[in-house]
């Protein structure tokens, strides 16, 4: 039997199915939730904010959308919105503090063993080089690297002509090796 | 440490953004706060209140539909007040205004107080007593002394006797009456009885003003001397109303009233009488007593022929004086007799529809009292759609106003739908 599409899904739970929304969460809210940890730096809380706000506009404007675009672009394109303005937020609250549990709540999901310690630096390395990046490249770069999202989609979610993302992601991957130089240097 | 190359930064890209295993439950949390997707759709702040809380919605319409009708039937209620209206039998008689304001039995009292007798022409007063008494005495040995019957008159004269100048007198016997309103028992003599002056005022209600007005006009017994005063009809239909001002044989005025009640449903009955006796008594023994010094002089004057003119011409003047006092105190008694014998009576008809008879059985009564449900129904119904409209088209000004502001508010919100959606 055929997955129900999205819109599918979306319909029904604008007809008063709220199960609907499940599957919808089923299929969206973990990938949403790593995206939204990338966009906010590793920031967990502020993820699950986002994640939790998208839904309830999902839930708002569910009646309103008008499918010129796939629910998977709507959403987001809304959790990106969502990710933007916590992290404006964020910004005028940062800590250095912030930074330093970013490395560190990313470490302790990586095992520390002798053999892998130089990567888990280089890691964190480039993890903190996509930290100090304008929040459009690392937007940039986490959709396109995103699981589960191709090019097309992540221009479509940007409302960009693919052209355009893979020249900003160019950009971006520029600057990204440009600051790694620079921190090896 | 060599430099991250592309392969790792991209791995770590991936790692950044990748979702664990963990189930989903912040879309269970949204959706307990914001409005479930299962109400009703609403495209209106107000009615996404109204979705979420049915009950309190439906509550705060009845009460509101109720504080319509309940508005608009005191309005009905208060404008029929005032205005009159419609009169069934199953409403409550429209208080209408007395023509001036008063109360039908002091507007009555009014009327009575201020009537001049003076006016009366009183049909039992024979043309040549008009003349007689409006006519100066003429000491002249030309006139017939017979035609002053006056000075013939005394106490001893009896009901029934011909006096020419008696008419009057007969009547005044016949309206000595009680004070009780019985009719009166013949007398033998006009000064002994009590002397009152009657005046009733009836307001009666009936169906027909025009009928009844014309119906009390047959009713007058012109032979007795009664007349219409004065009369006045005025209105149409539920409006009519009409006045009469009736002089009633005094002795007839129980049996007059009792047909004035036969016309229409009595609403207000008002009886008094003045009790003049004494002004009369009085005013009979001053007469005589002028009228014994008239004869007297004359008699001194037939006496003294001889007399100095000087002397004869002051008699005379003492005669001529004498007379006018006569004359003027006879007026006087004779306006009083007016009013003693002839009661009056201010009928007031206003239009009303006449008392329906009581049921005679239980299921006639209830019959009764469900078409008058249903009559009193429509009415109430037609009032409240009275008072709808009046409220539709007198606030048509502010109905756009509203409709303004509810427009602006919904393309706001729309607006902002699509913002967010974007």
């Amino acid at each position: 039997m055929d997955p129900v599409s999205d819109e599918t899904l979306l319909k029904q739970f604008a007809d008063g199915r709220s199960a609907s929304l499940g599957d919808l969460a089923q299929r969206y809210e973990a990938p949403l939730l790593g995206l939204a940890r990338g966009l906010l730096r590793g920031r967990d809380d502020l993820a699950r904010d986002a994640v939790q706000e998208t839904w309830v506009r999902v839930i708002r404007f569910a009646e309103s959308f008008n499918g010129n675009s796939g629910v998977k672009t709507w959403l987001y394109r809304i959790a990106i919105n969502q990710c933007r303005d916590l992290a404006a937020l964020a910004a005028k609250h940062s800590t250095r503090t912030e930074a330093a549990a970013h490395t560190a709540g990313d470490s302790k999901e990586n095992t520390a063993v002798d053999a892998g310690a130089i990567e888990t630096e280089r890691d964190d390395q480039i993890r903190a080089a996509v930290s100090t990046l304008d929040f459009d490249k690392r937007e940039i770069l986490l959709l396109c690297y995103h699981e589960g999202l191709t090019h097309n989609d992540a221009a479509r979610t940007l409302g960009i002509p693919v052209g355009t993302l893979k020249s900003r992601l160019h950009a971006a991957l520029a600057e990204l090796r440009e600051r790694l130089n620079r921190e090896m240097l | 440490m060599t430099t991250p190359t592309d392969a790792d930064i991209e791995s770590v890209l991936r790692n950044m953004t990748e979702s664990r295993d963990e189930k989903p439950h912040l879309w269970r949390n949204a959706l307990r706060n914001a409005p479930r997707s299962g109400q009703p759709r609403c495209r209106f702040a107000i009615a996404s209140a109204f979705a979420r809380q049915p009950w309190a919605s439906a509550a705060v319409v009845v009460i509101g539909v109720g504080s319509i009708i309940g508005i608009g039937s005191l309005a009905a209620t208060t404008a029929q007040s005032t205005y009159g209206g419609r009169n069934r039998a199953t409403k409550k008689p429209a208080v209408s205004a007395s023509p001036t304001t008063m109360s039908p039995s002091a507007w009555g009292a009014d009327r009575l107080n201020n009537a001049t007798p003076s006016t009366f022409i009183t049909p039992s007063m024979t043309k040549a007593n008009m003349e007689k008494y409006s006519a100066a005495y003429q000491l002249d040995a030309a006139s017939d002394p017979a035609a002053d019957e006056g000075l013939l008159y005394d106490e001893s004269s009896k009901v029934g006797d011909v006096v020419r100048s008696g008419s009057i007198y007969a009547y005044a016997s016949e309206s000595h009456t009680s004070s009780d309103f019985h009719d009166a028992k013949s007398d033998d003599t006009n000064t002994g009885e009590r002397q009152v002056i009657r005046r009733a005022t009836v307001e009666i209600k009936a169906a027909d003003v025009r009928a009844v007005f014309l119906k009390v006009q047959v009713l007058i017994r012109a032979n007795r001397g009664e007349y219409i005063q004065d009369s006045g009809i005025r209105g149409e239909g539920d409006n009519a109303s009409a006045e009469l001002t009736i002089r009633v044989a005094a002795d007839r005025l129980s049996e007059f009233l009792n047909e004035m009640r036969a016309l229409g449903d009595v609403q207000s009955e008002v009886l008094n009488g003045e009790d003049v006796t004494t002004q009369f008594v009085d005013l009979e023994a001053r007469l005589r007593n002028e009228r014994q010094v008239e004869a007297e002089v004359l008699q001194l004057l037939e006496s003294r022929k001889d007399a100095s003119l000087e002397e004869i011409l002051k008699l005379r003047k003492s005669l001529a004086e004498i007379r006018t006092r006569i004359e003027r105190m006879t007026g006087q008694r004779e306006q009083m007799n007016r009013l003693v014998s002839l009661a009056t009576v201010l009928l007031i008809i206003r239009s009303g529809v006449a008392p329906e008879p009581a049921p005679t059985s239980h299921w006639a009564a209830f019959t009764l009292a469900l078409s008058n449900s249903w009559h009193a129904g429509l009415d109430y119904l037609g009032d409240v759609v009275a008072f709808l409209v009046r409220i539709l088209v007198g606030g048509l000004i502010f109905w756009i106003a509203l409709a303004g502001v509810i427009l602006y508010i919904r393309h706001a919100i729309n607006r902002r739908r699509k913002t967010d959606a974007s």
